[in-house]
């Protein structure tokens, strides 16, 4: 009936509950990502006096240095096995002769709202110093081709034995899921936009009286005429409006 | 709650949606951490508001109505 001062419990949880479950899942979210995936990519680093590491990295045989920018990302799916190739050398010293560098790990992480969605790591078993040296590394998505699809940060870097990063840099991947729309998260969010987008059209029918409501009482002989100063009563055999709180406007 | 609360708050839902649905159709990048966040906060106020304007509106429409007379 009418009168109620709190709204019931089901339909606060029904109107909050999807804004709250997103919260939510974004609190979560931030509370697992590792704090070192956190942070930003390194450019190239010195090691080793003045000489300076300079490397390339290709994407199934793409250069990535053109990559650098959202807008200009390199497409890639991730239905297939990706080939990474990492090729790094050394500049010349102060005496003329290319520094020495010890690389261990070629790694590539994928980036998503500052967390690492995915890390693959390539380590030299015996690493040694020297001036040049290659890389390969062979990345298969995983779930991932199913999950997410869109624009992705990734950042390649070469680590050394002492767990520094001596080189890295980040591009930009445009991923397509299969069939252009079959992964899990788009569809996910199109069904809840399509859930919302009914329910802000039909937020109407919330709507109450501004002035508040006064009922005979039940049985009343007063004389007064029905209807008269009640609460306006649905018609019959329509849809029952929602119960009414005595609050005011839309 | 009201036909205005009701829509600011589908608003907001729709809001945050839509933000992430553009990353996915790569439209935007939330590859960091606060520019993510800071679109998302965009988003719901936005939704918020066109959706609680939204709502009133159609609350008006509604009590207007033969049907809510």
């Amino acid at each position: 009936m009418f009168g109620t001062p709190t709204a019931p419990r089901g339909r606060i949880l029904r109107t909050w509950g999807p804004a709250l479950g997103i919260v939510g899942l974004l609190l979560v979210a931030a509370a697992i990502v590792p704090a070192g995936a956190t942070a930003e990519p390194r450019s190239a680093v010195p090691l080793g006096g003045q000489s300076v590491l300079s490397a390339s990295v290709t994407w199934n045989g793409v250069d990535v240095r053109s990559y650098t920018t959202p807008s200009a990302a390199l497409g890639t799916n991730f239905a297939s096995t990706i080939d990474v190739h990492y090729s790094w050398s050394a500049s010349p010293g102060p005496t003329g002769a290319p520094g020495l560098f010890n690389v261990s790990d070629a790694r590539l992480q994928i980036f998503y709202f500052g967390a690492a969605l995915a890390t693959r790591d390539v380590i030299e078993s015996a690493p040694q110093a020297a001036s040049s040296g290659t890389m390969d590394m062979t990345w298969n998505a995983g779930f991932l081709e199913w999950a997410a699809e869109g624009i992705y940060q990734v950042t390649a870097s070469l680590l050394a034995t002492n767990g520094t990063t001596v080189w890295a840099e980040s591009f930009y991947v445009h991923v397509a899921a299969p069939y252009s729309v079959l992964a899990v998260l788009p569809l996910l969010l199109l069904v809840v936009g399509i859930y919302e987008v009914y329910g802000l059209l039909t937020s109407g029918r919330y709507a109450r009286r501004n002035r508040p409501a006064t009922r005979a009482p039940v049985g009343s002989t007063t004389g007064k005429e029905p209807g008269a100063g009640t609460e306006a009563a649905p018609p019959a055999g329509g849809p029952a409006p929602p119960p009414s709180e005595g609050g005011e406007d839309s | 709650m009201s036909a205005a609360s009701h829509g600011a708050t589908s608003g907001v839902v729709l809001g945050l949606v839509i933000v992430l649905l553009a990353q996915q159709f790569g439209v935007l990048d939330l590859s960091a951490l606060l520019p993510a966040v800071e679109d998302l906060l965009l988003g719901a106020i936005l939704g918020g508001v066109v959706g609680g304007l939204v709502g009133w509106a159609l609350g008006r429409r509604y009590l207007a109505s033969p049907r809510a007379a």
